[in-house]
């Protein structure tokens, strides 16, 4: 490709925009102006902490990594070959850099008030000049290290890890997105060049910037810093995983004061195609909304009869081949609750939502979109899922207007079985309650 | 983005007009000195408040009539600031033309707060119903456990005690469970009628109305909110002791938990405050502080080591997660790193990082109504006249020496440690742990 390709795309209903750029290096590019002071930039690849066993389109064989690879990359992408550390760069720049892994996802990010053009050069040069020897690998697996004992004495974060070991039997999902000491102890220079090498093709990436700029400025960091690379169709090996949950039920104790639970749920109707997703996504908050929040009466039973003693948080998550909902709160017995919220879950696929409750949540999802469009982060984070995911950012807001209650029930109804709910709980040490 | 102030019904009302953002805030707060029980009935009030009023009698009923106002949110806000505390609600919607419909959204958002404020769920008593407050002391105790029981929380609490031991900081934020579970519906009813006139209300609002129509809203909704005007009250500022407190606990995690008090006697109006904010950024406040190169670049010994600015209290705090046995070693680091700032040893490079920086978090927080509304409201309760661009000025012009001079007058007063006794085997045994 010689030229850049550049589209507007527009929402109506919303009177925003914002423009995709199909750069000439074979980057896509996306650029949403705003009259921010700040402009937030997210440059990202659509690998993680799940893509343990992959090879390219003519490649004969897998390569298997170990499991935190991903996020351990991510850590040893600031470091650079003339000994420089990238984050340093930014603190000199004025900007905030950070970045995170997720299941499916390595995004690297910055945001600043001033420098912008430096920043960006500096946030695609790093990300695309690997650096690695066994000595900056052996400091990082002590950092790395530390960060596991962190998550590890967080009882949310085992509670949750707890309800996807409860979920899956085979898929990768359930393992934790930083490793293991023991994993992350294998990882080699070797291994994280290969890795690279094939998920940090431009093709396999995006760029999101949004506020303060233009196309034009963005386009010509882009065109000094990076050139073109022939795209690469990588092959990304699952295992398969069946229909069923892996446990029903698992506990653990740790220091806390209350006990706390996750409930999953797991979806086993995933559509491949994206566009479909995006509705099933859209229509599963909308139930998880419609059973779990304040308005509801089950929200109302647990809160007043004392079972629970805070917010029920619920979300649902879903990527190509996985999908569940979780449901987390606080609760003196958990094991109660879970019995009830499952009960409660029947009735109501049996009787259904009423229309004035569908249309006031459709209120609350549209108002909450709408705040998104408030902050460049939230912009820019958003937009660059839904690239990764296959989905249409403004769609969204189209999605809520004209899905229907019909369309939402026969989602419920089709998922949701009983053989589909774990309990994850956690303990306290001395919780008078025995397994 | 000009700052309007007028008086608005018994109040003071800070406007700040914006078309910038697609939702509109107004913040009613009133600040009054502090005290754990003070803090524990303030608490229990709100939440009661939040659970119903005659109009909109149970959770359900009052989060509808809020989602049918676009998800409009009433949470409340108990800011500790200096010695006092800043206890109110934060009203939030969409802006008026964002949403469909002719209801004026902020309009009904007040006029659903002064309901849960002066309609409330009594019984034939006068005071709130029994049951209801039952639960919420209920929960307020498993709140204060849950806190005991977070190792990096406990570390910040214990490294706090200690170090404002004698001090109304040094108090714990709550009363005891014991003392949470004797207050009765009839104290929370007797605080629920002192707090509406406790104090002068404090009204700021962020979005796109003239200060004139949202002054007429005040005054429509709550004119006859609030009492007089309480005075500010000073927290005290000390020096810190000529030797460091070392104070540790142990509970039942794998990491430990560090807390590292710096203390100087410089208040929120010296001179010094600006460099000590440049002092606090090149100590700890970013990735190219001397704490996160040294502690965790050059020696691997944690994931994070940071440290925060208290500038009503002239007090820096360092937190970190370390393993157990390098405890001495991560105290020593920095100790050391601090001293260099106190001998000058700082770059220009790093001067010029840690402005820029801070230059950048005051900008940045120009792009948040929640922020912009909070920088305002903190300043005008701790009587601190300055905006955002005066930081950036008074920070231009100071120098190493200055930092360096700042630092001087701090001393290390107090090392709090939660000490992990799952500790030694590396992670948790998972077969033994988990049980299905």
């Amino acid at each position: 490709m010689t030229n850049n390709e550049i589209k507007t795309v527009k929402s109506s209903l919303l009177g925003e925009e914002y423009q995709h750029i199909k750069h000439k290096s074979g980057l896509d590019i996306y650029v949403y102006p705003k009259n921010f002071s700040t402009t937030y930039a997210v440059f990202g690849t659509h690998y993680g902490s799940i893509d343990n066993c992959f090879k390219l389109e003519g490649d004969d064989e897998y390569t298997t990594v170990p499991g935190g690879i991903a996020h351990f990359l991510e850590h040893k992408m600031f470091t650079n070959e003339d000994g420089s550390d990238s984050f340093e760069r930014f603190s000199e720049l004025g900007a905030d850099a950070n970045a995170y892994t997720s299941y499916d996802k390595t995004i690297f990010l910055f945001s600043c008030t001033s420098n912008f053009r430096e920043c960006l050069s500096e946030l695609l040069s790093f990300v695309t000049h690997p650096y690695f020897t066994k000595e900056s690998v052996a400091k990082e697996q002590g950092i790395i290290g530390e960060e596991i004992g962190m998550y590890d004495d967080m009882p949310n974060n085992r509670s949750y890890y707890g309800m996807l070991e409860g979920l899956y039997c085979e898929h990768d999902i359930k393992n934790n997105i930083c490793g293991t000491v023991q994993s992350i102890s294998r990882i080699t220079p070797e291994l994280l060049y290969r890795c690279h090498e094939v998920f940090y093709n431009l093709s396999n990436m995006a760029l999101v910037v949004c506020g303060n700029t233009t196309a034009d400025e963005v386009i010509s960091v882009a065109d000094e810093q990076l050139s073109y690379k022939a795209p690469v169709k990588i092959i990304k090996k699952r295992t398969d995983e069946p229909s069923f949950v892996a446990s029903s039920r698992k506990e653990r104790k740790m220091q806390l004061a209350k006990p706390i639970f996750d409930i999953g749920i797991k979806d086993t109707c995933v559509p491949a195609e994206p566009i479909m997703r995006e509705r099933r996504e859209i229509a599963m908050s909308i139930v998880l909304d419609l059973i779990f929040s304040q308005t509801g009466e089950l929200f109302s039973e647990l809160y007043e009869s004392g079972m629970i003693s805070s917010l029920l948080h619920c979300s649902y998550t879903v990527s190509e081949g996985f999908g569940f909902c979780a449901v987390t709160g606080e609760a003196d017995d958990p094991d109660k609750v879970y019995e009830r919220i499952k009960e409660y879950i029947i009735e109501k696929r049996k009787e259904g939502f009423s229309e004035e409750d569908f249309e006031r949540c459709r209120k609350v999802f549209y108002a909450s979109f709408v705040r998104g469009l408030d902050s460049a982060e939230d912009i820019a984070e958003d937009l660059i899922e839904h690239i990764f995911d296959g989905y249409d950012y403004f769609g969204y807001a189209d999605i809520i207007n004209e899905i229907s209650l019909r369309e939402v029930m026969e989602i419920f109804r089709s998922s949701f079985s009983e053989d589909c709910f774990t309990l994850s709980a956690v303990f306290p040490f001395d919780d008078k309650k025995e397994e | 983005m000009i700052p309007v102030r007028m008086n608005a019904g018994r109040g003071k009302l800070l406007a700040l007009k914006t078309d910038k953002f697609k939702i509109e805030l107004l913040t009613l707060s009133m600040t009054f000195p502090v005290s754990p029980r003070k803090r524990s009935l303030c608490s229990l009030l709100f939440s009661t408040l939040k659970r119903g009023c005659v109009p909109y009698p149970d959770i359900a009923s009052l989060s509808r009539r809020l989602d049918d106002l676009y998800d409009a949110n009433i949470t409340t806000m108990l800011n500790p600031i200096g010695d006092s505390i800043s206890a109110g609600f934060f009203c939030e919607c969409l802006a008026k033309e964002c949403a469909r419909g002719d209801e004026d959204l902020l309009g009904g958002t007040l006029d659903t707060l002064h309901k849960m404020l002066y309609e409330p769920l009594l019984d034939g008593n006068g005071s709130f119903r029994e049951k209801t407050v039952e639960i919420e002391k209920k929960n307020l105790c498993d709140s204060v456990r849950a806190s005991e029981n977070d190792p990096k929380y406990r570390a910040a609490m214990l490294c706090r005690e200690v170090m404002f031991r004698g001090e109304v900081s040094g108090l714990p934020q709550h009363e005891s469970v014991e003392r949470i579970m004797e207050i009765t519906p009839r104290d929370i009813s007797e605080f629920y009628r002192e707090y509406l006139n406790i104090s002068e209300p404090l009204f700021v609002y962020v979005g796109s109305r003239d200060a004139d129509e949202v002054k007429s809203l005040i005054e429509e909704y709550f004119p006859e909110l609030g009492g007089a005007s309480l005075e500010f009250i000073r927290p005290e500022i000390k020096k810190a002791p000529a030797e460091m407190r070392q104070v540790e606990e142990e509970m039942a995690v794998l990491q430990g938990k560090l807390t590292m008090g710096f203390r100087a006697d410089i208040g929120a109006n010296d001179p010094d405050r600006y460099a000590t904010m440049l002092l606090n950024e090149i100590f700890g406040g970013s990735p190219a502080s001397k704490l996160f190169k040294n502690v965790r670049e050059k020696q691997s010994l944690c994931y994070s080591c940071s440290s925060i600015y208290n500038y009503n209290k002239g007090a820096i705090f360092v937190q970190s997660g370390i393993s157990n046995e390098n405890k001495v070693r991560v105290i020593g680091e920095i100790a050391s790193q601090f001293d260099d700032i106190k001998n000058g040893n700082i770059s220009e490079y790093e001067l010029m990082c840690a402005k820029r920086s801070i230059e950048n978090s005051v900008r940045q927080s120009l792009d948040s109504p929640y922020s912009i509304e909070h920088f305002y409201r903190a300043r005008i309760i701790s009587g601190i006249n300055e905006t955002q661009d005066d930081i950036i000025s008074a920070l231009e012009n100071i120098e190493k020496n200055d930092v360096a001079r700042a630092a001087s007058r701090f001393g290390a007063d107090t090392c709090a440690f939660i000490r992990g006794t799952l500790a030694g085997g590396g992670e948790y045994d998972e077969e033994s742990e988990y049980d299905e």
